[in-house]
């Protein structure tokens, strides 16, 4: 039985949606093609402002540090973004180790990544 | 000297990497290590066991992996075995990670994960069994 799980909800900053994803439990090798699925529906659905919520993700392997990765490059080009907010200390040291945040814009809490993209809008 | 104190086989399925990393939380706090050691060693044992898994057995889920882990003085060390391919570090280029990150590589992130939350990590192959040997010390820097 899977110990994780993925939700979405819908948010907008200067009037254009962006769409934050809330993982709760363990994102491993079983449970990494999950999260692909999800992050593959947004990007068939056209959304590419995403933001990533890990207030409730207690683990992360290696896999699904993976995933990330698998979508990144794509979403940059089709004009958008996989930001990242909220994550516990344990799940921030495993993106911190591989450098991760040389990568990726990871930031304290929702409200800062979803404004993020109004930031990046204006600049 | 160091004695085996314990040991788990499970199937070659990812559904079981949650019940290796509960065996293992309790094997470390057993052992003496704090909290942020048991997490780093953890972490370094699901990567292994993903590894034999997913790349040595290939998507079969017929194979076995053990997992055994020994107590000594200063150390926890845990040893994950299998008889899938083999894994030869000699004959792999484990890239530097910012190359990895710069090609956005998807793979590869484990092996760099289990060398810095491990104070020593060894592989090895004998007949048709390979093993990756993790030791964590008690109060390790890694």
């Amino acid at each position: 039985m899977s110990n994780f799980s993925v939700s979405f909800r819908e948010r907008s900053t200067d009037g254009l949606p962006v769409h934050v994803l809330d993982l709760t439990g363990e994102l491993d090798a079983h449970t990494a093609g999950e999260f692909e699925a999800a992050l593959q529906n947004c990007v068939d659905a056209g959304h590419t402002r995403l933001v990533v919520h890990g207030r409730d993700l207690q683990y992360i392997s290696s896999a699904g540090l993976g995933v990330f990765m698998a979508f990144v490059e794509s979403i940059r080009e089709a004009g958008g973004d996989i930001k990242i907010a909220a994550l516990q200390p344990r799940v921030f040291n495993v993106f911190d180790l591989l450098g991760f945040p040389l990568l990726f814009q990871i930031v304290e809490t929702e409200d800062e990544a979803v404004e993020r993209f109004a930031s990046a809008e204006s600049a | 000297m160091a004695r085996c104190t314990h040991h788990l086989t499970i199937p070659s399925r990812t559904s079981q990497l949650a019940r290796v990393r509960r065996c293992v939380m309790e094997w470390a706090t057993e052992a003496g290590l704090s909290d942020a050691d048991a997490q780093a060693l953890q972490m370094a044992v699901d990567e292994a066991c993903a590894n034999a898994i997913e790349h040595a057995y290939g998507g079969r889920t017929d194979g076995r992996v053990e997992v055994e882990a020994m107590m000594k003085r200063d150390a926890l060390v845990v040893t994950v075995r299998h008889k899938g391919e083999p894994f030869d570090p000699k004959l792999h280029t484990i890239s530097a990670l910012t190359t990895m990150r710069d090609q956005r590589r998807i793979h590869g992130y484990g092996l760099h994960l289990m060398q810095r939350l491990t104070d020593d990590l060894r592989f090895r192959t004998k007949g048709k069994t390979s093993e990756v040997r993790l030791t964590k010390r008690r109060n390790g820097s890694a």
